[in-house]
Parts: C-alpha cells; structure tokens; sequence
C-alpha cells in the first residue's frame, strides 16, 4: 500500500514537474481554460527522486510537523538584480535572459520558511539546450556587508525542461541574515531559461 | 639588508592577495568560496537589536529580506547589485527610488521592530525604509515613516531601526516594507536589508508587564 502510495506521488510528481514547466515558448497560459493542463512535448531529464523529497512526499496530509516543500516559480518571485538586464518571459513560470547581462543575468528570490526550521535540500528545475549550464545558488546576507555562499547547483542536461537536487544545510535565522536564491542564466537567449526551485525544509 | 628585502616580497604579496579578494567580493560573489563567510570592504557600524521595553528578546520572532529579492516600483530606476544583498541606484536621481517588498504575518500578530540596514558613505545623499500598509483601495497609512529609518551621515554598513507595537489586521490590510534609494546613484548609498520583528498573538509576552508598550497615545488613559 505504501509503494503504490509512493509510485502515484512519484509519477504525480513527474506530471506536475513537466505540466508546470512546459510551455516551450510564449505565454500560452492565456489560451488554458481553468484547471487545464499543458504538457511539453519535449522529453524532459529529472535526477531521481532523493529520500528527503520521498520524505516530504510521504507526509501525512494535514501533519503540522515533518519534512514538506516549498515550491517557487523563477517568473513569480524573481527580481532582477540590474535595471539593464533584457529579460522575457518563456512560459510555465520561467525566465530568460535577452541581454545586457550585468554579469549573468540573475534573479534574486526571498525565501521565508518559520525560523528554527531548515533548508536541507533544493531540486532545481530548468530548461536548458546547450552545453553550457545555467545555475542556482543559496545566500545568506547579514545587511552589513556580510555575505555567504551556502550552496550551488548547475543545470546538467541539454536536452530540454530537466532538474537536479542536492542537499545543504541552511536554518533560518532571520534576525542575523535574510535567505535568497539566485537564479543564474550565464548566456542570452531561450536555450537557458529559470523555471524554479523546490526546497525541502525540515521542521 | 639582504634579509630585510627578502621580508619585503613575501609582505607585499601577501597584502595583494588579500586586497584582491576583497576588492573584487563586492560585484563577483560567483567567486565566492562555498560556506566561508565573505565580509565586504568599507566601514560599519554594528547596531544591536532594539525592542521596546518589557518584550523579552525570546518571544520575538524575525522576517528579514534582502533587498535584491525587492521590487522596484518604476520601470524607468535605473539600479545595480552592490554586493550581500544591497543595491544601489544608478540613473539621475530623483523620487522615483522605491522598492517594495510585501510580507505576511498571522492575523493578530504583533509588530514589534521595524529594522532598515544599509551602507552610506555620501554626505549629502541619504536612504530610507518605512513599514506601509494598503488597503487595495487607494488608502495606505505610514505605520513607520522615512524620517524614523532614514540613514544619515556616512557610517557606512550600519542601521536605522523603530522599536512599536502594531498587531496585525489581514483582514483590511496589506503589509509592505518600502525601501528609497532617493537621490543615492552610486554605490556611496545602498539598500541592504529589512527587518521585522514581532510576537505572536496569545503570547504571554505581548504585555509582559501587564500594559500596553509603544504608541499609547489612541488610549483614552494611559498608566505612566
């Protein structure tokens, strides 16, 4: 019962993965009749599942306590951290770099989470088509001048929408620092686009 | 002689290979190492924590965001990252410097510090944050105004900060933290970071004393 449990939230997982990152180019969302779906035709890489995020999948609905997610989209919360940087919309929540990189075409995203509870995990979605590899990064900034880089992760493949996780260790401590993810393009153009993050937080 | 000299190169590399990093840390945080803490160059003043009096420290809780992850509010600012989460301005000046962030508490809650941290090396240029609420129909009221966490003089990293008491009303209103880069357009005055402090409600802590703390001046009798 539990592995049949865990195999619909797996395969529940891929689904939601691909339908929320599709949209290939364009703001389609504007022809979707409420609670339909667009699925991407294109094939998409996601590095298997880690027990931390099997974790939070197999929390109890309603539970107050435990591992979950926090899920964000790039196009939702993400700020551009240049005035000059050309960006555009590419669908499904993702963002891209046009030009005027000032250096790499990024985005800061807050991230508030209860303190006491941690970041241990991020799963990084992207849409990436070339060899090159765009990239996700944590910080941590004290406001006075202090500044931490707690983790990074690259895009991995080439083929398309995909995602890769890893862990880290960050609390939250707001009185001593704020948390930021920055999304990171490195190049212009459609081939790298930010599509989100999803956190795993321990309670 | 010959001995002084040899002391001479190793001195000087070793000061260089320390004023590099600094110097570039502020605009190349990709270089930065993974887990080491990087403090940026220029003077600060730390500021503790200030709250009102008889709020225990243990019962505050804290949301803080840094200004990178901000909005700003006109597509015509001109602005950059500054390094830790700062930014600064870089078109001609101006009112038009806002960033605009909003943030959620539990209904109830109570606002307790109003915290702007920055970096100001300008004589004559300032920045300022105030704490806003809307009401989504063209009303907003100034819970803590620009004046009250406006940075001044040039000491650098340093903080502005309003001890208060203000609960929380979901219900009628939106929460924003407002930062104003004003007429700062370079990097002599940044936005950093916001604060927020507060105490849930139901806390025994709220009125730890067993009277009201802050503003009391809505209250018809106030006991000294």
């Amino acid at each position: 019962m539990f592995g049949l449990k865990r195999s619909v939230l797996v395969f529940g997982f891929i689904v939601v993965c691909a339908g929320t990152l599709a949209w290939a180019e364009g703001d389609l969302e504007s022809d979707l009749a409420p609670g339909q779906t667009f699925f991407p035709a294109e094939p998409a890489f996601h590095q298997p599942l880690h027990p931390l995020e099997i974790e939070a999948m197999d929390r109890a609905p309603g539970a107050t306590d435990g591992t979950y997610f926090l899920f964000v989209s790039a196009s939702g919360g993400g700020s551009a951290t240049n005035s000059g940087l050309d960006y555009s919309y590419s669908g499904g929540g993702c963002l891209q770099a046009d030009g005027n990189m000032a250096p790499d075409g990024e985005w800061d995203v807050d991230i508030q989470i209860p303190e006491g509870h941690t970041i241990g995990g991020i799963r990084y979605f992207y849409y990436d088509s070339v060899s090159e590899n765009s990239m996700l990064k944590v910080y941590t900034f004290g406001g006075d001048g202090t500044v931490t880089l707690e983790f990074s992760i690259s895009s991995s493949g080439d083929t398309g929408y995909g995602s890769d996780f890893d862990t880290l260790t960050v609390p939250a401590n707001y009185a001593d620092y704020s948390i930021a993810l920055r999304f990171s393009m490195g190049i212009t153009g459609s081939a790298h686009r930010a599509c989100g993050a999803r956190l795993v937080i321990l309670d | 002689m010959k001995r002084r000299r040899s002391m001479f190169w190793p001195v000087v590399l070793l000061a260089v290979s320390t004023a590099i990093p600094a110097i570039g840390a502020q605009m190349e945080e990709d270089q930065y190492p993974q887990g080491e803490k990087i403090v940026l160059p220029g003077p600060r003043t730390p500021v503790k924590i200030e709250l009102p009096d008889g709020v225990p420290t243990d019962s505050v809780h804290y949301k803080s965001m840094a200004v990178s992850t901000m909005h700003s509010t006109y597509s015509s600012l001109g602005f950059a990252y500054g390094g830790a989460g700062c930014m600064y301005r870089t078109d001609g000046g101006g009112d038009a410097g806002d960033f605009d962030m909003e943030f959620t508490l539990p209904d109830g809650a109570v606002i307790v510090l109003a915290r702007y941290e920055f970096y100001d090396t300008n004589a004559t240029q300032n920045t300022a944050a105030a704490l806003m609420t809307f009401d989504a129909a063209g009303g907003f009221t100034w819970i803590v105004a620009f004046p009250e966490l406006s940075s001044s003089g040039t000491p650098g990293y340093s903080v502005a900060q309003v001890p208060l008491s203000y609960a929380v009303d979901q219900g009628n209103e939106t929460l924003v933290m407002r930062v104003d880069l004003r007429g700062g357009t370079n990097t002599t005055v940044r936005a950093c970071r916001v604060v927020i402090g507060y105490v849930l409600e139901g806390s025994d802590h709220i009125f730890v004393d067993g009277f009201e703390f802050g503003d009391t001046s809505a209250w018809d009798l106030t006991t000294p």
